[in-house]
C-alpha cells in the first residue's frame, strides 16, 4: 500500500473548517497533517493530532508534505500557491483560483513548469443537485435545454464584518458565490455567446455586491445566474426549461449523503413528478485530486476550466460596469 | 343617469372574452353594438346587440357614447383617432398603440375625452392581493419582485400576435400587462435591460423575454418564456419581511372563456393562493382578494359620470408604451437602457 499523500490546509475559517479539513481527513490516501491558522483550541477540538501551524513558510518547509490546500481569503491565492509550488508542493486553491485571470494564468504556467497539480475547487459539481441535473440532461429526459436559471440565495440582511463583503479585488458575492454558478454553467452548455450583468448592493450598510442576476447568452438558450442576500425564501435551486420537461429544484447545500429536497420534474403534458435524487459524496474532489497526483486519472479542475471561470467573472463585472451586454471572446 | 351606449371594435379573444361580457355585465353601461364579421356567434350570445361591419357605423352613431377598440394592435391608432375625432370617449385593449408616438398623438386627439387603456391585470386576484400585501407592510422592504408570464407552446402560430411587425410578439402582448403591474407598484425604474428572443422553429416574432427593470435598490425580472413545461411560477417577490410565491395565473380569463359570467360566485376566485415565506423558513397561507375586471368597466362608468378618476388614465399607459420600446431598443442595441 501506498503512503498516504500528507496535506497541509491553509486557513480555517468558513472554507478550511467546513469544505476541506472534513473531506480531507475522511479520504482514503490522504492525511490530513498540518493545518495553518490561529485558531489552535477550534482545530484541536475538531482534528485532534493534526499539528497546527502560524506560518505557511512552515507548511512549505516541511518535505513531508505533499498537497497544500490554500482556503484563505481570496487576495492571498496567488501567492500562497505560487510560493507552494515553487516548493514542489501541489496546490489546491479555493474558489475563486485567484483575484483576477491574469494572476490565474501566471499561476497555470507555474504550475505547469513545476510539473505540479494545481486544481480549484470548484466543488458544486459533486453536488447531489448537480449530479441529478446532470443526469436528467444525459439521459435526455429534460430535452433540449432552452433556459437554465441556477441560485444561490440567502435571508441575511444585515451586513456581517467579514471579508467576503469587503469591497475591492474579488471581493462581494459575485466572486463569492458566482464562481459555483459560474463554473457549473460551463461545464453543462459551455462558453456563451455573450455576457449582460446586472450587481447591486442592496442591503443597507453594504459595502460590497450582494445581489447579481447575469445572463448568458448561448444561441436559442438562456442562461441567468442569480443571487439575493435578502431572500427569505432562499431554497430555489435551479429552474431548467427542456423541449421536454422542466426540472425544478429547491434545498441547497446537498454536498453530502442522500438529498432530502428531490427535485419536480414537469413534463410537457403538464404531468409532474419527483426526480430522481443521487447521493453526494463530498470526498468526491479530493479522491480525484488523489487520483490524478497519482497519475491515475486526469485533474478533476484543471487550471484552464477555472481560467475560463475567472474570464467570465471578470467580463461580467465590467458588463455590470459599463451597463451593457459583453461579447465572450472565442 | 342614462346609460352609456358602448360600441366594441373587435370579436377576437379580447372582445369575446373581456370586453363584452364585462360591459354587459355593468350597471349603467349598454354593450350596444359590436363591430365584427362574426354576427351569427354575437347574436347568439347578446340577442339584442346590433352588429355593425364597419366602425365607421358606430363613430356615426351619436347615441354610442364609448367606444372599445379590441382589434389588432395595428389598427388600434387609425380607430382610436376616429373615435375621439367623432366626439367619442375611447377605451383600447393593450397595448395602447403601435408606438409611444401614436399614444402621446392620441392623448392630445383626446381633449376633453375619456381616453383610457384597458390594463385588466390591475385586478388580478394575485395582484390585488400583493397590492394588499404592500400596503399592509407584510413584506417589509421589497428589494426583489419576479413576475412571469410563461407557457409551453412549443409551436409557433400564424395568430396575429404572433406574425412579424412593430408591437407583436409576447413582449408587447404579455409584457405589457406585467410592465403595467410593475409600474403601478413601484413606478418608473431608472433603466431598463432587456433580452428579446424568438426562440421557437418558424417563429418570426417576439417569443421570449427577460427583462430587467433597475431602480435604486429593487431589481424587478419581467419573463415571459414559452417554451417551459413548468409554467406556472408567477410572482417571486423577496423582501425584508418576507417572501411572497405565488403560482397559477390568475382564473378570469378561461373563466369568462369557457361561458362564465362576472356575477358568478366562482368568478375571479383564485384556487391556488400564494404564500409568504418568513425569515426562517416558515410559510404562511394569503388569503386572496377576488378578482374583478369589472371593477375596470365600473370605474370607467364612474369617470364619465364625473364621480371618479380614469381607471388607467392614458398616461399611465403612455410610461407602459415608452418602456415596451425602451425594451425593444435595449435588446437590440444589447445595452441598459436609461428611461
Amino acid at each position: 500500500m501506498k503512503q498516504p499523500l500528507n496535506v497541509a490546509v491553509i486557513g480555517y475559517g468558513m472554507g478550511g473548517r467546513v469544505f476541506h479539513a472534513p473531506p480531507v481527513s475522511r479520504t482514503e490516501g490522504l492525511q490530513l497533517a498540518a493545518i495553518v491558522s490561529t485558531r489552535k483550541a477550534e482545530i484541536a477540538r475538531d482534528h485532534p493530532g493534526v499539528t497546527v501551524l502560524t506560518s505557511p513558510d512552515a507548511v512549505f518547509d516541511d518535505p513531508t508534505i505533499d498537497l497544500v490546500v490554500v482556503s484563505t481569503p481570496n487576495a492571498a491565492h496567488f501567492d500562497l500557491a505560487s510560493r507552494a509550488l515553487a516548493r514542489g508542493k501541489h496546490v489546491v486553491v479555493d474558489k475563486p483560483f485567484t483575484t483576477n485571470a491574469k494572476d490565474a494564468r501566471a499561476l497555470a504556467r507555474r504550475a505547469e513548469a513545476a510539473g505540479k497539480l494545481l486544481a480549484v475547487f470548484h466543488n458544486f459539481r459533486w453536488y447531489s443537485d448537480y449530479i441529478a441535473l446532470k443526469h436528467l440532461i444525459d439521459d435526455g429526459t429534460l430535452g433540449e435545454i432552452k433556459y437554465f436559471e441556477s441560485h444561490f440565495d440567502r435571508y441575511a440582511p444585515q451586513v456581517p464584518d467579514a471579508w467576503r463583503e469587503t469591497p475591492g479585488p474579488a471581493g462581494g458575492m459575485w466572486w463569492d458565490l458566482g464562481p459555483h454558478l459560474v463554473d457549473q454553467a460551463l461545464q453543462l452548455f459551455g462558453k456563451p455567446r455573450a455576457v449582460m450583468a446586472d450587481m447591486a448592493i442592496q442591503r443597507e450598510g453594504g459595502a460590497a455586491v450582494d445581489f447579481f442576476h447575469v445572463l448568458l447568452r448561448y444561441d436559442s438558450l438562456r442562461v441567468v445566474l442569480t443571487s439575493c442576500l435578502v431572500a427569505p425564501a432562499d431554497d430555489l435551486r435551479f429552474v431548467v426549461h427542456g423541449t421536454k420537461a422542466s426540472f425544478i429544484k429547491h434545498g441547497i447545500d446537498c454536498r453530502n449523503g442522500p438529498d432530502p429536497h428531490p427535485g419536480t420534474l414537469v413534463m410537457g403534458d403538464g404531468v409532474t413528478k419527483e426526480a430522481p435524487t443521487f447521493r453526494a459524496d463530498d470526498r468526491g474532489f479530493y479522491a480525484a485530486v488523489r487520483d490524478a497526483i497519482a497519475g491515475i486519472s486526469s485533474n478533476p479542475v484543471p487550471p484552464e476550466q477555472a481560467i475560463a471561470v475567472m474570464d467570465l467573472l471578470e467580463l461580467a463585472d465590467r458588463s455590470a460596469e459599463e451597463r451593457c451586454e459583453l461579447d465572450v471572446p472565442a | 343617469m342614462a346609460p352609456i351606449n358602448v360600441a366594441l371594435i373587435g370579436y377576437g379573444l379580447a372582445g369575446r372574452v373581456f370586453h363584452a361580457p364585462l360591459i354587459a355585465a355593468v350597471d349603467g353601461l349598454t354593450l350596444a353594438a359590436v363591430v365584427s364579421s362574426r354576427e351569427e356567434e354575437i347574436r347568439k350570445t347578446y340577442p339584442s346587440v346590433a352588429v355593425l361591419r364597419n366602425p365607421q357605423q358606430a363613430f356615426a352613431d351619436p347615441s354610442i357614447g364609448l367606444v372599445v377598440v379590441a382589434a389588432p394592435n395595428d389598427s388600434h391608432f387609425d380607430l382610436a383617432a376616429a373615435a375621439l375625432a367623432h366626439g367619442k370617449h375611447v377605451v383600447i385593449d393593450k397595448p395602447f398603440a403601435l408606438t409611444s408616438a401614436q399614444a402621446r398623438d392620441l392623448i392630445r386627439r383626446a381633449t376633453g375625452r375619456v381616453l383610457s387603456v384597458f390594463h385588466n391585470r390591475r385586478w388580478d386576484s394575485d395582484f390585488l392581493t400583493l397590492k394588499r400585501l404592500f400596503c399592509d407592510g407584510a413584506l417589509g422592504e421589497v428589494v426583489y419582485f419576479e413576475s412571469h408570464f410563461d407557457r409551453f407552446r412549443p409551436e409557433a402560430t400564424q395568430r396575429w400576435r404572433e406574425r412579424a411587425g412593430p408591437a407583436t410578439g409576447s413582449w408587447y402582448d404579455l409584457g405589457s400587462h406585467l410592465l403595467d403591474q410593475a409600474v403601478e407598484l413601484f413606478g418608473r425604474p431608472r433603466a431598463i435591460a432587456a433580452d428579446l428572443a424568438a426562440r421557437r422553429d418558424g417563429a418570426v416574432t417576439t417569443d421570449y423575454f427577460h427583462v430587467v427593470l433597475r431602480y435604486e435598490h429593487l431589481r424587478v425580472v419581467l419573463a415571459g418564456d414559452s417554451l417551459a413545461p413548468a409554467d406556472d411560477v408567477r410572482f417571486i417577490v423577496h423582501g425584508t419581511g418576507a417572501s411572497y410565491i405565488k403560482h397559477g395565473l390568475d382564473t378570469q380569463e378561461p373563466y369568462l372563456n369557457s361561458g362564465g359570467k362576472p356575477g358568478d360566485a366562482a368568478y375571479g376566485i383564485d384556487p391556488r393562493p400564494g404564500y409568504l415565506v418568513l425569515p426562517g423558513g416558515t410559510e404562511r397561507p394569503v388569503t386572496a382578494l377576488r378578482g374583478d375586471y369589472g371593477a375596470y368597466y365600473r370605474g370607467l362608468r364612474d369617470t364619465l359620470a364625473g364621480t371618479a378618476p380614469v381607471p388607467v388614465p392614458a398616461r399611465e399607459a403612455l410610461a407602459v408604451m415608452e418602456l415596451l420600446e425602451a425594451g425593444g431598443m435595449s435588446s437590440a442595441q444589447r445595452r441598459e437602457i436609461v428611461v
